[in-house]
């Protein structure tokens, strides 16, 4: 694979564990639950974020399921109206923050450096503290549902004055945040400098893979747009507990600021949780068609362009609140400008199949069902881009059909998809190929079931947030509402599979695992090493982007 | 300059960066 190169060495990090193997739990609990614990490995910190974000993926689904009973039939069923509100924010919070995101963290903290060829990530104590400070931000989180007044019940989007209703949760949900916030920048500047400073001496940015370049640029929006819903939150802290009036227009403040502040952060937070997806379908694909990605460089662009025009568009999610005209002009072909790169990005998925050598292992179905499935979402988002139409479709459920549609099948699609890619090389043997395509195909049928008819319930007028509707709406939510329980069932095949591949049952995986893999996480052995290029590898041409 | 040094420059750069939007951002909608 490799010869060492002398001339360069990285900087080792001070533990102790380099000269041998990590701790297992045949060497006692208390020595295993301290290498968790403390562990600095990229590779731990990649599973413990995996395992985090699966987890908060169920808790999540559950709540999803509690929303999905109580709108199966008109009338109040189950939960009472606050307790679904409830339901509401968490849900949305649960999943954003607490699945999605620490799902790509944790793929990255794996992938990056193997990709690079590089030992670890540039900071690795800075990589612990980050991690563990998720299950504490996300135990005062669902903690909020046992605190006088209940949990946070003004939707994710917090705006105010309704948000300034909650009891004792605002703190704890506004701190939960902060915490949150800490560990996606921590993230992201560890994995800026390990891109820019630790990449394996043959290894120019324009061919690093595509996945090391769409993390690169999430990590800068991170770092950007984090800090600003920071600040968002503080504010409403200070308004509800320090006396100051920003968001109160009894003492000269605007709830409408808020909403400004809260979309800046907002809407560059959806390409964070697209843009790495789109880096693990830019992997995928190629594998399984076994051709070089199609317009590698055009892709780089693209990913830029999008993150650029992020920042750009944010009035789109406010157009009823009121704004001059030619503010909601701006935005709305603002807006509309992102179809153009978004277009580049799966004109070139497409062009890289064509006359490929296909063949449909489960992460290519899922990664292909990503491509279909988010590329509808991509239309009804575009749909929502026109300002006039728009009126019509805003707080509808056309909108939770909308972003479900960019978010599950697209998002969740490509971690899913992610995780069977490389879960031979994590574990060193191939998952169960059946099960798997059992799951893609379970997964596919059901969740359009789920999110589809939430486009006729929108258009109809149906509202969303809301906990009861008029009887019209009755046979589409009955039918989503099988979809969602249908679709979370399957998702314990997913669960069974992966835990069948950690604890080692299955055909064995060779070092390249899949025939058209390129790349330097494939010239290790697999399981991978516990330490992988502690010295940069001379690379072959081959293997680059 | 060592490698490590690097790294911890350019994250404390990026640090920088991030703290200081919050900061800005908070004291900027103070002064509206």
């Amino acid at each position: 694979m490799s010869t060492v190169n002398p001339t360069r060495t990285h900087d080792h990090h001070g533990h102790d564990d380099h000269h041998h193997g990590p701790v297992t739990l045949a060497d006692g609990v208390w020595p295993w639950m301290k290498r968790w614990i403390g562990t600095t490995n990229h590779k731990d910190l990649g599973t413990l974020y995996l395992i985090f974000s699966l987890t908060m993926l169920f808790i999540g689904g559950v709540m999803s399921l509690v929303i999905r009973a109580e709108l199966f039939a008109p009338g109040i069923q189950f939960v009472d109206p606050g307790f679904y509100n409830e339901m509401i924010t968490l849900h949305a919070l649960v999943m954003i923050f607490g699945g999605v995101m620490p799902a790509f963290v944790g793929l990255a903290n794996w992938m990056v450096p193997m990709m690079i060829g590089c030992s670890d990530l540039a900071l690795p104590r800075v990589n612990n503290w980050g991690f563990w400070i998720l299950p504490f931000a996300f135990s005062m989180l669902l903690g909020t549902l046992f605190v006088s007044g209940g949990a946070p019940a003004s939707g994710w989007t917090m705006y105010p004055p309704l948000v300034m209703q909650t009891g004792n949760a605002l703190p704890l949900m506004v701190f939960a945040i902060h915490l949150a916030g800490i560990s996606s920048i921590t993230g992201a500047i560890n994995i800026v400098v390990t891109i820019l400073n630790m990449r394996a001496p043959d290894m120019p940015l324009l061919k690093m893979p595509l996945f090391v370049w769409t993390w690169l640029i999430t990590a800068y929006l991170l770092i950007a747009v984090m800090p600003v819903l920071a600040g968002a939150v503080t504010m409403l802290l200070t308004d509800h507990f320090f006396g100051t009036t920003f968001f109160d227009a009894a003492g000269g403040g605007d709830p409408v600021l808020f909403q400004h502040i809260f979309w800046f952060f907002g809407h560059p937070e959806v390409y964070i949780m697209i843009l790495p997806a789109f880096g693990i379908v830019s992997t995928i694909i190629p594998t399984f068609a076994r051709k070089a990605l199609f317009g590698h460089d055009s892709m780089v662009y693209a990913v830029a362009s999008i993150a650029f025009l992020s920042f750009i568009v944010w009035a789109h999610h406010m157009f009823t609140v009121g704004m001059p005209v030619s503010a909601e002009l701006f935005f709305m072909f603002a807006t509309m400008l992102i179809a153009v790169p978004t277009g580049v990005k799966v004109f070139n998925w497409v062009a890289t199949m064509w006359r490929g050598s296909m063949t449909f292992e489960t992460p290519m179905l899922f990664a292909l069902g990503f491509v279909v499935l988010f590329t509808i979402g991509g239309f009804s988002g575009l749909m929502l881009a026109l300002t006039p139409v728009d009126f019509q479709y805003h707080d509808s459920y056309f909108v939770v059909a909308h972003f479900h549609y960019v978010l599950v099948p697209g998002a969740i699609f490509s971690i899913i998809a992610a995780i069977y890619y490389w879960i031979p090389k994590w574990t060193g043997v191939m998952y169960n190929e059946k099960l798997g395509q059992f799951h893609f195909w379970w997964s596919a049928v059901w969740i359009n079931v789920l999110f589809f008819p939430q486009h006729f319930l929108g258009l109809a007028g149906m509202p969303r947030r809301i906990p009861d509707y008029a009887v019209q709406f009755t046979d589409f939510n009955m039918i989503s509402s099988l979809g969602a329980l249908l679709f979370f069932l399957g998702q314990f095949v997913f669960i069974y599979n992966m835990i069948m591949c950690m604890r080692g049952a299955g055909k064995k995986a060779t070092g390249r695992v899949w025939e058209g893999a390129r790349g330097l996480e494939w010239t290790v052995a697999s399981p991978a090493p516990y330490h992988t290029f502690e010295q940069p590898p001379k690379i072959d041409p081959r293997e680059l982007a | 300059m060592s490698p490590k040094r690097k790294n911890a420059l350019l994250a404390l750069a990026l640090a920088g960066i991030a703290v200081g939007v919050y900061v800005a951002f908070f004291f900027e909608m103070a002064a509206r």
